[in-house]
């Protein structure tokens, strides 16, 4: 998922290599109020 | 004689004199009295005694009031059922769902909608196949119809709301826990195990005959056709059981241990709907749907985020609804076979 959100956000151009980002999702899906994964995601780092 | 001259006669009756009933009415006293001596005329007796400033009723008039009563209070009947189909003051809701979804997310959006709602009466139909969910919005037995899939659910003639997925989890058997602490197992530790599975034509047991399908020794202790008696079958030691996950917090409650299984299958949750002429109740529901599609990221505007939160749904509702949610931009990306994987 991780990879997925990197690629998005820099194919449109809305991040680059080495910016911060905070991933929240909830997994799994199917329980609303779930947000229980919070992740520290340096854009273009392959830490998944 | 109209509806009108009947309100108010009666009210000059209830308030007992023509000053009290004209400020009640909020007209002009010679005007109420025009009327009623309109009244009076047609059925050609007085309906009133004045004596003094005050009227009492003759014995014609004591005869109109119980008729009069009816017909006004038919007419207000008549007056709110109109208005109830104008808007969703009362009414109903017609559903159909599928065993898992009718689990979650349908608990949780009937709560929003009878909390928001809460004179419409809901009704949930039950349906076993995606097929039998889209006949019952075609023929009209329900509006609404909640689903899940092995893949996101398109149909011609009816409006599909994508509205989430849901990995399938294996719920253990606390006899026969073997699978130490880990969060997720794989397929292939399933192999010598006992399961509790549902009849031929779900995902849950696609799962677990594709699973026998690639060699792995699965033994299917129970088939039961009834979603409500795995748990309990769990819970006796019978076996595990694969189910999607909107059934992990029921597990839990009851103290049982779920995990992930690697690879990751995923039931695609969608709503459907007539594509015209729906009740301002299934419209409501809708917009409720698209709420919860959303509602991610809508608790994450709530905190009035200062940095830029992009908020990743392949769902149209979801995008929908995220547009309007303060501090949020959301971008739509295609759905993905294994989402978690």
């Amino acid at each position: 998922m991780t990879a997925r959100v990197d690629r998005v956000l820099r194919d449109m151009g809305l991040a680059q290599a080495g910016d911060l980002t905070v991933i929240a999702a909830g997994s799994p899906p199917g329980q609303p109020g779930s947000t229980n994964s919070l992740k520290v995601h340096r854009v273009g780092d392959q830490d998944d | 004689m109209d509806v009108r001259q009947l309100r108010y006669f009666l009210a000059v009756v209830d308030h007992e004199g023509f000053n009290r009933a004209a400020e009640h009415l909020l007209i002009a006293q010679p005007s109420l009295s025009q009327t009623i001596k309109a009244l009076e005329q047609e059925v050609g007796v007085p309906l009133f005694h004045r004596v003094g400033r005050r009227a009492v009723l003759s014995q014609a008039g004591k005869e109109l009031v119980g008729p009069a009563r009816v017909v006004v209070r038919d007419l207000d009947v008549a007056k709110s059922a109109i208005d109830a189909l104008k808007g969703v003051r009362s009414g109903r809701l017609d559903l159909t769902a599928m065993p898992s979804p009718g689990i979650e997310p349908l608990t949780s959006m009937i709560a929003t909608y009878t909390r928001l709602h809460p004179s419409v009466t809901v009704s949930v139909g039950a349906a076993f196949t995606t097929e039998d969910v889209v006949a019952s919005v075609r023929n009209g037995t329900s509006e609404i119809g909640i689903l899940g899939s092995d893949k996101p659910f398109r149909a011609p003639d009816v409006d599909v709301m994508q509205l989430e997925r849901q990995p399938l989890v294996l719920i253990i058997n606390p006899h026969a826990d073997v699978f130490g602490r880990r969060d997720a197992i794989e397929r292939a530790d399933l192999g010598g195990h006992r399961v509790v599975a549902s009849q031929r034509g779900s995902l849950m047991r696609w799962l677990v005959d594709d699973i026998l399908a690639s060699g792995i020794s699965v033994e299917i202790a129970v088939e039961v056709a009834h979603r409500t008696s795995i748990l309990p079958l769990v819970l006796a030691g019978v076996g595990h059981a694969v189910m999607p996950s909107s059934w992990a917090p029921l597990a839990r409650q009851s103290g049982l241990r779920v995990v992930g299984i690697k690879p990751t299958s995923v039931l695609y949750v969608a709503v459907l709907s007539r594509q015209a002429d729906l009740t301002p109740s299934a419209r409501a529901f809708l917009g409720v749907a698209a709420d919860y599609a959303a509602s991610h990221a809508r608790r994450l505007s709530r905190l009035r985020p200062v940095k830029q939160v992009f908020a990743l749904t392949p769902s149209q509702a979801a995008m929908n609804v995220m547009t309007l949610a303060w501090g949020i931009q959301p971008l739509q990306v295609p759905f993905v076979a294994h989402p978690m994987a």
